[in-house]
């Protein structure tokens, strides 16, 4: 390539002949990436929310090292944990399979943030709905699960919706691994065929999975704004 | 008035409670007993202690020391089931307090559910009952921002109502109400006290008091100066800083 010319844009990032015959294996990689993003989703806003929880609970100790952990989460570029996890642990005799320690990886760095995003929804709704639960009798537990959780929920969800997104951008850390996601599966046709068009496509395909997930958030936040 | 001095027994009764804030003393040894079916209102000027006391009570503040003895339960042990006396002591609060991610139905129904262990019949059946008696039995579906102040508060007061409780509380419980809806909220509770309902009322709704209330408590700076049948205090105070307080009032 002497010159880079715009006209050859489409035949470089867009060239469909590429393509041809390789969509399956782009379409795999499409359902591992799903897979682990819903697993991780799942689970890290499980977590999130325990750590929320533990968090307001206001043990010192325990606050001190959930804060501590939650600056290591700050501070830990995802891809090094995973390195740690799937090619370090082994040294000290513990195995986890590229699919589970991508997991492990995404829902421990992502339960931090969550729960971080929860606990500042907890904390933003009223005292008088804890003491009005209270005052009818309620347990603390009660009042959790019936009266502070569900808020917190629709005040979190604009910044839950984030979370998971990024969660399923996250997946992609795969590629270091022998997981052929959707990332690793453009990257293999993508260098077989000395072209990037995959790559494209691969971006494509994240876009069509996220547009389902904001439209969701929205038709929720939706919901709230009428209910609340 | 509706209710004489009763005659009946003693259900809560407060020895020496004090409450401070760090250095403020809120509340400065208030002893005091309350009857079965009496309606006490308690009185004073702002930051005199009526919020605190009346949250003391039910334990929702915890008093620094003192006792509260809630039909022959000390509620102030700390061994004490606090939930279990709450149960039997509803709560109305200045500003309702309603779940926001409820409708009014659901609002009433939770806590006979998850507490109480109520059947869902049982429980609907009975909050549709209650938002009858407060005349919303068109709301039941209603979420609490469709309704108004008056409204969410006369929910406010099923939802209390629907645990049975054997004493009701009120913390200024029309004071975040605009004008033409304190009335509806006073004819609930003035209905409450016809039927017999032992009621603390923090409230300073003149017509309630006469009306309604069979005693009065009037705080000052954490101290009970008065206590009396509501008439004489209202109508011939005998403190000066009584006679002052209800100057600006009336």
């Amino acid at each position: 390539m002497d010159e880079l010319n715009i006209r050859d844009l489409p035949r470089i990032f867009f060239n469909m002949e590429i393509m041809e015959g390789q969509w399956s294996l782009l379409f795999s990689g499409l359902w591992v990436t799903l897979e682990i993003a819903v697993v991780s989703i799942v689970l890290s806003t499980f977590f999130g929310l325990l750590v929320a929880l533990m968090r307001i609970g206001n043990n010192k100790l325990l606050n001190a090292l959930l804060i501590a952990y939650l600056e290591f989460c700050r501070a830990t570029p995802i891809i090094v944990a995973l390195i740690v996890v799937y090619f370090g642990l082994p040294f000290l005799n513990v195995t986890f399979s590229p699919f589970a320690s991508a997991v492990i990886v995404i829902v421990f760095i992502h339960a931090a943030y969550i729960g971080e995003a929860f606990r500042a929804g907890i904390l933003a709704i009223s005292k008088t709905q804890t003491e009005a639960a209270r005052s009818l009798g309620m347990s603390r537990l009660q009042t959790l699960i019936y009266i502070l959780i569900p808020q917190a929920f629709r005040l979190v969800l604009p910044s839950l919706a984030n979370q998971w997104t990024g969660i399923i951008k996250d997946t992609a850390i795969c590629t270091i691994l022998a997981i052929t996601e959707l990332l690793k599966a453009a990257q293999i046709i993508s260098t077989w065929k000395a072209n990037p068009t995959p790559l494209v496509m691969s971006t494509l395909l994240y876009l069509i999975i996220l547009i389902p997930l904001t439209v969701i958030t929205m038709q929720l936040e939706k919901r709230r704004g009428l209910k609340k | 008035m509706i209710n004489n001095i009763p005659q009946s027994k003693a259900i809560l009764s407060v020895v020496d409670l004090t409450k401070n804030f760090g250095d403020l003393h809120v509340l400065k040894g208030i002893s005091n007993t309350f009857y079965e079916g009496e309606v006490v209102s308690i009185i004073g000027p702002s930051g005199s202690g009526k919020s605190t006391l009346i949250r003391c009570l039910n334990h929702i503040e915890e008093p620094t020391s003192g006792q509260i003895i809630f039909e022959g339960v000390e509620i102030t042990n700390p061994s004490t089931d606090i939930n279990a006396v709450r149960r039997d002591m509803g709560m109305v609060f200045q500003n309702f307090g309603l779940f926001p991610h409820l409708t009014a139905l659901e609002n009433i129904m939770l806590a006979p559910r998850k507490v109480k262990k109520q059947s869902r019949d049982e429980a609907k059946n009975k909050a549709l009952k209650l938002l009858e008696r407060v005349g919303l039995s068109d709301k039941a579906e209603n979420y609490p921002e469709q309704l108004s102040g008056g409204q969410q508060q006369r929910v406010a007061i099923a939802r209390s109502l629907a645990m049975q409780p054997k004493v009701l509380l009120f913390d200024e419980p029309t004071s975040a109400l605009d004008p033409e809806m304190v009335r509806e909220v006073l004819d609930v509770m003035m209905g409450l006290a016809k039927d017999g309902m032992t009621m603390i009322v923090v409230s300073h709704e003149i017509n309630f008091i006469r009306q309604a209330s069979s005693r009065v408590l009037v705080l000052v700076d954490g101290e009970i100066i008065e206590d009396g049948p509501s008439e004489q205090v209202i109508e011939s105070p005998s403190h000066p800083r009584t006679k002052e307080f209800l100057g600006k009032l009336l």
